[in-house]
């Protein structure tokens, strides 16, 4: 009988199956919504496929991971509103916003709810070294815009600037422009001649070009997504106008290529993403990106996989969400697909820096 | 009980081979073949389902490269004469006609905006060679249609692709709004959870009923975890997600590189094979549920009065008899077999009662007889000892049982020196040497007996000498009547002896006297007689020192006599061995003193007138007779026969034999009538052969 007995409880086990645990939610938001998704899109992909692993690997500590994934339609409103679904999915931290507006408006949310909030592109000064509940990523835009300043006085002839700034992303480009400012027109023998872009507005981004051009500065920086930085190259080059063009690292994503075309060949970014990296984290990740996308990873879908790793090994470490802020700045430091990423006790991270520069339809390393 | 399997065992496992895992068999191998078919079914309707779908997308690629070619015509044909606005105005006419694409470029070789609608004059000039749906059109593929991946338009923030033609000299590309796409899928539903979905090449959603996936451009595969990787080909295919939640079947459209998919939760499509294995579990179930009741039942009716029976059956084994229980149900080979056993069992009862009670009644008939009844085994130690022989010798069955026979009842040495000890291993080696035996056995208190033991071996299954069982009786009174007789006899013989010998003596004397007698006698013929009767003593006393010389008393070797008494002759005529020859014929016969004494005396006479008579002095000197006188005793079967041969010259004639005038010859007729014997010579010139026939009588050999 004893046989019998065995056989029987095999079945009713088999029959039964084995419990489950709940999936462990991660929250991500970004703007999908508008022409301006691909940063979002991207950071998803990359969130995604390293969701994926970590569950093939076997979960975190035995759970796999969901992704929420909400969208924050470009509008501050939209992003809390976005913010306050993820937490109310009952997620134990959130992946965004992707830029620095929407993580603006959404910092006092989290704060308030003490849940995480880890951006892998948000790079806007005015959350830095702030003891709240926000990380990032990516390093404060004050190194970048202090590493392009500086290459441009020390390397290039350059000391008029034409500007061009998006005001849908205000916070971010506002502040980038401020600080570029400050380093770069700090002396007497230099000088930004600034224009908003406003989308909404019935003057063409063209015109607004057209306008700066007027002001004969030695270079232009725009400061915008990638699509708007392609158009405006595209028209500037309809223009004729040869002269070195720069970009803020928002834009530098595949589009900026595809639509700018020749027209965005010589132009300059300040990164610290290197798409050129052969360390074989990074080899690894945009292997598997391409097989499963079928594309080129960019910054942002290193930085949204980045972002996943990050919350990962915290939460294998301590699997209490409340416990979250603590053991991210108790681990500190977490391996990154380029290099090492480093939380200071605000959350923010500084990391290397490189200038691109698009040379036959690619980024590549200018120094 | 070990090597040999319980019939318990045997049922189970034949109820498992025959019955349970031809049940469970027949599930699964129902259960695979309601899937199979199920599955093929399935993925029957949800090819059709997205093969439609895919004819609605043809269809679209087919209209969208028309649209292109006229776009393109319009572009070629207009150049040459046609300013670029007329150009701009016609295709943003055609734009508005048509309502397929929501922009359209005219793009040279090198992929230069040459003209664009709407906002012709914003774009012309734009360099697109950047641009996938540049890139990716092949120069010489006229005709042929590329559509690119998806992507959120900038100038509608809807989901749109870009389809490229070459055209002539031109590359026309149409910018498409694919938010019609949803009014396509939505018509497509499958019971409560199955829908269409169409995604672009690279796998990002552009039809989605969820149509912020579409916005958010989610990946398929990022939706639906397959463990094949989701690569659509021109032929429909389906998978199943990793967690088994929901069915995929895709399809590839060729031109537009799209795929074309079906999604339903695996719960609802496989719903009826749920269903089917559901009752097919139930009824499996309920019949190993059945099977496992009448196993349950034939258990209580087979196995439970089976272990009634061994249980019984181990009574009966180990001498408790116990009556089976009774049992209602059982079935009929257990309850006849249950009754056999009971009546066997009363039958050995009674058997072992009777057995018992003649074991008792052997028992008392051992312990009660008057001898001595041991078993002894190899080692001589002793195994039983009945009453009788305890008492006889003294000891309490506890001083003797396993204790050596060597030493307790049997001395190791006899009072002859025999060594007992020897003898009774030799009787464990050879058993049949010893069937009957006399020794000296021993008392506990030390007293010396004689006993007679008739052995028996006893042998085990193998045939091996086991035992030896002894039945002894007390044989040391006769042995002291035996060594009292033989003692008195001892006596007797040397008083027979002496007589013998002092008759022998007196005869000599006789004879002694005789011949001093005779040495006065002048007349020969009276010295004759003397000298006769001297030899007819002596002859008689020689018979006595036979006597009193042989061992046995009672009997005289005849032939020997006969050789001692013709020597004594010989010697008394001084006969030279030479001259007559005698042969004596008498071996083996032996006669009584009371026979001999006159059988001798014939002789003597009947001899002694052969040498005197038959061989006158000048015959025993003459050459060339041979003299011989041959006496012979025959036995026959009622009488002796006694002849004296010999080839002298014969009697006289004138001898009267019924009536002779010599004594001697009367002498021989007197004893052989004493005898009841009968007496006749033969006489001729050849010799005289003298013939004594003697009955047998009880005195002749005794």
């Amino acid at each position: 009988m004893k046989q019998v007995f065995v056989l029987l409880a095999t079945i009713l086990i088999l029959m039964t199956g084995c419990g489950r645990n709940q999936p462990l939610r991660l929250g991500f938001v970004g703007g999908f919504t508008g022409g301006a998704s691909d940063m979002s899109v991207d950071a998803r992909n990359g969130a995604q496929l390293a969701v994926r692993e970590i569950n093939a690997d076997g979960g975190v500590r035995k759970r796999s991971l969901k992704l929420v994934v909400e969208d924050d339609r470009h509008n501050p409103f939209a992003a809390v509103e976005a913010d306050i679904k993820l937490v109310e999915n009952e997620c134990v931290a959130i992946i965004g916003h992707l830029t620095s507006a929407m993580s603006l408006a959404a910092v006092p949310y989290i704060n308030k709810q003490e849940i995480v909030m880890l951006s892998p592109t948000v790079s806007t000064n005015s959350l830095s070294g702030l003891d709240d509940f926000f990380f990032r990523i990516t390093s404060a835009n004050k190194t970048e815009v202090k590493h392009l300043a500086e290459y441009l006085l020390a390397d290039t002839d350059i000391r008029s600037m034409g500007v061009l700034y998006d005001m849908q992303n205000i916070s971010y480009t506002m502040d980038w422009l401020n600080r570029f400012e400050q380093y770069f027109a700090a002396s007497p023998q230099t000088r930004v001649y600034s224009k908003a872009l406003i989308r909404s507005s019935e003057i063409t981004p063209a015109s607004k070009l057209e306008d700066l051009l007027r002001q004969d500065p030695d270079g232009l920086l725009f400061i915008t997504s990638a699509i708007d930085n392609a158009l405006l190259c595209q028209h500037l080059h309809k223009l004729d106008q040869e002269m070195p063009v720069f970009a803020c690292g928002w834009a530098m994503t595949e589009e900026l290529i595809k639509t700018g075309g020749p027209a965005v060949e010589g132009l300059i970014i300040s990164h610290q993403f290197n798409p050129q990296s052969s360390r074989e984290a990074y080899v690894a990740f945009s292997k598997a990106y391409k097989e499963f996308y079928e594309t080129e990873p960019t910054f942002a879908a290193a930085y949204g996989y980045e972002a996943v790793r990050v919350l990962a090994t915290a939460l294998e470490a301590d699997p209490d969400p409340e416990q979250l802020k603590k053991t991210l700045l108790e681990i500190r430091r977490f391996p990154g697909l380029q290099n090492s990423i480093i939380f200071d006790e605000y959350g923010d991270v500084h990391r290397n820096r490189v200038l691109l520069q698009i040379r036959d339809g690619e980024y590549t390393l200018l120094q | 009980m070990s090597g040999y399997r319980s019939l318990k065992s045997q049922f189970l496992r034949t109820f498992l081979s025959l019955s349970l895992l031809p049940i469970l068999l027949f599930g699964i191998i129902s259960v695979w073949i309601i899937q199979h078919q199920f599955s093929s079914q399935i993925h029957k309707q949800n090819t059709l389902v997205v093969e439609t779908v895919e004819d609605e997308v043809r269809t679209l690629s087919r209209t969208v490269t028309d649209l292109l070619v006229h776009a393109g015509y319009m572009a070629r044909e207009g150049s040459p004469g046609m300013s670029a606005e007329l150009i701009r105005d016609n295709l943003e006419t055609f734009i508005r006609n048509q309502r397929s694409f929501s922009r359209i470029y005219i793009l040279d070789r090198e992929g230069i905006i040459m003209h664009a609608a709407p906002e012709g004059e914003r774009f012309s000039g734009m360099n697109m060679s950047n641009q996938e749906y540049f890139t990716e059109l092949s120069p010489s593929s006229a005709g042929e249609t590329y559509w690119s991946s998806s992507f959120i338009s900038g100038q509608t923030g809807r989901p749109s692709v870009a389809a490229s033609l070459v055209s002539g000299n031109y590359i026309v590309v149409g910018f498409i709004d694919l938010s019609f796409l949803n009014s396509i899928i939505g018509t497509i539903t499958i019971d409560e959870t199955g829908f269409a979905f169409i995604t672009d090449r690279k796998g990002t959603l552009i039809a989605y009923p969820d149509r912020t996936l579409v916005y958010r451009q989610r990946n398929i595969r990022s939706l639906i975890e397959t463990e094949k990787k989701l690569q659509p080909i021109p032929e429909a295919r389906q998978y199943t997600d990793r967690s088994e939640q929901r069915i995929v079947s895709v399809i590839k459209e060729p031109h537009t590189g799209w795929t074309i998919g079906l999604m339903q939760e695996r719960r609802e499509a496989y719903s009826t094979i749920f269903f089917l294995i559901t009752i097919l579990a139930i009824a499996v179930t309920i019949t190993a549920g059945l099977a496992l009741i009448s196993a349950f039942l034939n258990k209580r009716r087979l196995f439970t009065p089976i272990s009634d029976i061994i249980e019984v059956s181990r009574a009966i084994a180990e001498g408790r008899y116990q009556r089976p229980t009774p049992r209602e149900n059982t079935i009929w080979e257990l309850h006849e077999l249950a009754g056999t056993i009971d009546s066997m069992g009363e039958a050995i009862r009674r058997r072992e009662e009777a057995l018992q009670k003649s074991e008792r009644e052997y028992r008392q008939l051992v312990e009660d007889v008057n001898s001595i009844i041991i078993r002894w085994d190899t080692q001589l130690r002793l195994t039983f000892v009945n009453s009788y022989a305890r008492n006889f010798f003294g000891y309490s069955e506890e001083e003797l049982l396993g204790h050596s026979l060597a030493g307790t009842l049997i001395p190791s040495r006899e009072g002859s020196g025999r060594d007992l000890t020897r003898m009774l291993e030799d009787i464990t080696v050879h058993p049949h040497n010893y069937l009957s035996n006399e020794n000296e056995a021993q008392k506990k208190n030390g007293e010396r007996v004689w006993i007679q033991w008739s052995n028996r071996p006893i042998y085990n299954e193998a045939g091996e000498l086991s035992e030896i069982l002894s039945v002894g009786n007390d044989r040391t009174s006769h042995k002291l009547i035996e060594k009292q007789i033989n003692e008195s006899l001892k006596e007797k013989e040397i008083l027979l002896k002496e007589i013998h010998h002092r008759v022998k003596n007196n005869l000599q004397v006789i004879s002694s006297l005789l011949n001093l007698q005779a040495t006065h006698v002048r007349n020969k013929n009276d010295y004759e007689l003397f000298r006769e009767s001297q030899l007819r003593v002596q002859s008689m006393a020689l018979i006595h020192e036979q006597l009193y010389q042989s061992k046995d008393f009672a009997l005289i070797g005849f032939g020997e006599y006969i050789r001692d008494l013709i020597g004594f002759l010989c010697d008394s005529y001084n006969i030279n061995p030479k001259d007559i020859t005698f042969h004596i014929h008498a071996e083996g016969i032996y006669f009584s003193i009371d026979y001999a004494i006159p059988c001798a005396l014939i002789i003597n006479e009947l001899a002694s007138n052969a040498i005197k008579h038959g061989f006158p002095p000048e015959r025993l000197t003459s050459a060339g007779n041979t003299n011989t006188i041959e006496i012979t005793v025959f036995e026959l079967e009622d009488c002796y026969t006694l002849t004296i041969d010999d080839n002298g010259v014969g009697m006289p004639d004138e001898l009267d034999i019924e009536d002779p005038s010599s004594m001697g010859l009367q002498l021989v007729k007197i004893l052989a009538e004493q005898l009841s014997g009968s007496l006749s010579f033969e006489s001729n010139h050849d010799g005289t052969m003298a013939t004594i026939t003697l009955p047998k009588t009880e005195e002749s050999n005794q």
